[in-house]
């Protein structure tokens, strides 16, 4: 199977779900919209599926491949692990928002993505928290907003 | 009338008067450019101020800051590739490619001068269209405004990479995303198991971010590369001199620029959703009428002038509708239309015979805010030199830039699990970006799903399944029709007569 084939694969089969699951809701006014609107996913889906075994049986000028994508980065080619690894520090970001908050993660995630990419330790905290104190200053103090404390440090 | 239009701007000579336009002015530049802080917020911020204050001096402030915040999102969106709202994320379409070629002072010099000659436009065409407004409002029903958001969806998806198929299913796709949640008419949970946070539906913020700013993070993170490159971006008198090249882009474009307006003006008319449409569908008819529409997604000057002149443009129709039939466009014009009951005004039909001068003030105010925002905005790329942060390298960019997007999206609800659906659609974005699925068209469909469901079902009940029967509708359905006939047709005429293709498909993502 072609790789190109996923999406539209799994989107016709999470939208003939998703109709299986509206049908069941108790108000018209409910499920008419999601039947519609999965249903014309559904359609379509299979249209893209069905373009894309016709293309895959006939040599195709334009194969949308990873390079075609990043064509402004010179042609080179990143692997999945790498992506895995940035997405990665974004999730572990969040994490540590969810446990300490923004004041407390701030620095910690500047500082520490900051090192471990061949920067040093100086510059390194002194920029996380220099970016901490603004954004403490900008949202906190100037708009009164709640930045979220975390589950540790909630009242 | 003539009278109303010209006190309409002495008005402004009055210190106090403008004094407070400029204050809306600055504070909607400054929070248009922090993420997910747009008018919306700052105009709720400064709502409670207007109360006791002098009725034009206030709401002029708050239609200062509706206008200038559109242009702070263009601004984060063209530099850093972060789109502060959903319209902003058409900008980014060709503006951010624009900077990465290294020509950031164009791309905003295009944007500041389409941007504000469509209001100075938007104040003439109010000027002749307010005798017609009202007929030509009320002619759009339950079912036109059901039909314009297929239009608009339509359009995005004609112009996709690939193949339309793709480019309609992810408007699809957005719009059952925004169907997830309760169904606010019925209570039922659709898709949300009970969950607390999806209970209340996907928030656009944290996905525009993640869709753009997050994929575009993953990505120079992953290749190890500045967002311009070093030695490319130009610096001082140079990049004063790019801004001058986007304005001259502008005027060399002078046909696109009226025709996006005009559009601009005639959907901003329509209340809720001729202001969310308009953009896209502006860019659509650039790339659908440009002799190279191969190059819209890698920095072309149309894919910037027309959706920048239409959003200023639509603003003055907005008003007026917002001012003439109490009908507002959107979030904004409804705190517009809460300031204005707080001072005593009666927004209506009857404003245009009692009132008409604060009308024409109001316009004028969008246009003349868009004057100094033009010239701030030249300051600040001129002489502030923000572009210096294109060229950090991508250790120190994208975890600030993260640390940005992330506060966006939490500040946006107060929600922490608003955090996951950034990451989330961070790595959806990837995806979508590689194998060509529009991830524009997917914003669209989830900034109107909710819309989209409301007509949907009205006008069901209102005129039965065959409710699209109407004149209006008909011509909608032509037009949606046109939209994916057009290039067939052509092609297979100038097969016929083997003449090369005029009008090629692009190969970048719209």
């Amino acid at each position: 199977m072609k790789a190109q084939m996923i999406i539209p694969l799994f989107l016709a089969l999470a939208m003939t779900w998703a109709i299986k699951v509206a049908w069941g809701y108790p108000y018209q006014q409910a499920k008419l919209s999601v039947i519609f609107v999965a249903g014309m996913v559904v359609l379509l889906a299979l249209v893209q599926l069905a373009r894309e075994v016709r293309f895959s049986r006939a040599p195709r000028s334009h194969q949308p491949t990873a390079e075609a994508a990043h064509g402004e980065h010179g042609g080179h080619e990143a692997s999945a692990a790498q992506y895995g690894g940035e997405a990665s520090w974004m999730g572990g970001f969040a994490l540590a928002i969810y446990l300490f908050g923004f004041t407390v993660a701030m620095p910690i995630f500047i500082a520490a993505y900051m090192k471990t990419h061949g920067t040093k330790w100086a510059p390194s905290l002194i920029t996380g928290v220099l970016m901490a104190a603004f954004c403490y200053g900008i949202f906190t103090w100037f708009f009164e907003m709640n930045l979220y404390p975390g589950v540790f440090f909630a009242k | 009338m003539v009278e109303a239009f010209v006190s309409g701007f002495t008005n402004y000579i009055d210190p106090l008067r403008f004094g407070f336009l400029l204050l809306g002015v600055f504070v909607g530049i400054f929070i248009g450019i922090v993420p997910a802080l747009g008018g919306i917020v700052a105009m709720s911020l400064l709502l409670p101020m207007v109360f006791g204050m002098e009725r034009i001096a206030a709401l002029s402030m708050l239609v200062a800051i509706h206008a200038i915040s559109g242009t702070g999102d263009a601004i984060t969106s063209i530099l850093m590739g972060i789109p502060g709202s959903g319209p902003a994320t058409v900008i980014l379409l060709d503006g951010f490619p624009m900077t990465r070629k290294g020509e950031p002072g164009r791309a905003l010099g295009m944007m500041m001068c389409a941007d504000t000659m469509g209001a100075l436009l938007g104040v003439g065409l109010a000027f002749v269209m307010i005798p017609i407004v009202r007929p030509l409002v009320m002619s759009f029903g339950n079912s036109e405004l059901f039909l314009l958001i297929l239009m608009g969806l339509s359009f995005l998806a004609v112009l996709s990479k690939d193949s339309p198929v793709k480019g309609l299913m992810a408007g699809f796709v957005g719009i059952f995303l925004s169907l997830v949640g309760y169904q606010h008419s019925t209570g039922v949970d659709r898709f949300a198991f009970g969950n607390d946070f999806l209970l209340e539906g996907f928030d656009i913020i944290p996905v525009v971010l993640g869709l753009f700013a997050g994929t575009e993070m993953l990505q120079l993170a992953v290749f190890n590369e500045t967002i311009v490159p070093l030695g490319v971006v130009k610096v001082g008198k140079d990049l004063r001199r790019q801004f001058f090249v986007g304005v001259k882009d502008v005027f060399q474009h002078k046909w696109l620029w009226f025709r996006s307006c005009v559009l601009g003006y005639v959907m901003g008319l329509v209340p809720g959703i001729g202001s969310e449409v308009s953009v896209w569908v502006s860019y659509g008819q650039a790339k659908q009428t440009s002799r190279t529409p191969e190059l819209f997604g890698t920095g072309c000057p149309e894919g910037i002038i027309a959706p920048e002149s239409t959003m200023n443009a639509k603003e003055g129709a907005s008003l007026v509708t917002t001012l003439c039939l109490g009908l507002p466009s959107g979030i904004s014009m409804a705190i517009l239309l809460g300031a204005l009951m707080m001072l005593d005004v009666i927004p209506g039909p009857s404003i245009l015979t009692k009132d008409l001068e604060l009308t024409m003030t109001l316009i004028w105010g969008l246009a003349i805010a868009n004057v100094i925002g033009a010239v701030l905005c030249f300051f600040i790329v001129g002489y502030m030199n923000l572009t210096w942060l294109m060229t950090l390298p991508p250790r120190i960019l994208v975890p600030n830039i993260l640390t940005i997007v992330f506060i966006g999206s939490y500040t946006y609800n107060n929600q922490v699990p608003a955090l996951l659906v950034t990451i989330l659609f961070s790595g959806v974005g990837l995806l979508m970006k590689q194998w060509g699925y529009s991830r524009a068209a997917l914003i669209l469909g989830l900034i109107l799903g909710k819309s989209f469901e409301g007509y949907f079902w009205l006008a069901l009940q209102t005129s039965g399944p065959l409710f699209f029967l109407t004149p209006v509708s008909l011509g909608i359905i032509a037009v949606i029709i046109g939209l994916y006939t057009f290039k067939p047709i052509l092609s297979l005429l100038q097969n016929r007569y083997g003449k090369p293709p005029l009008m090629v498909g692009g190969d970048e993502e719209v």
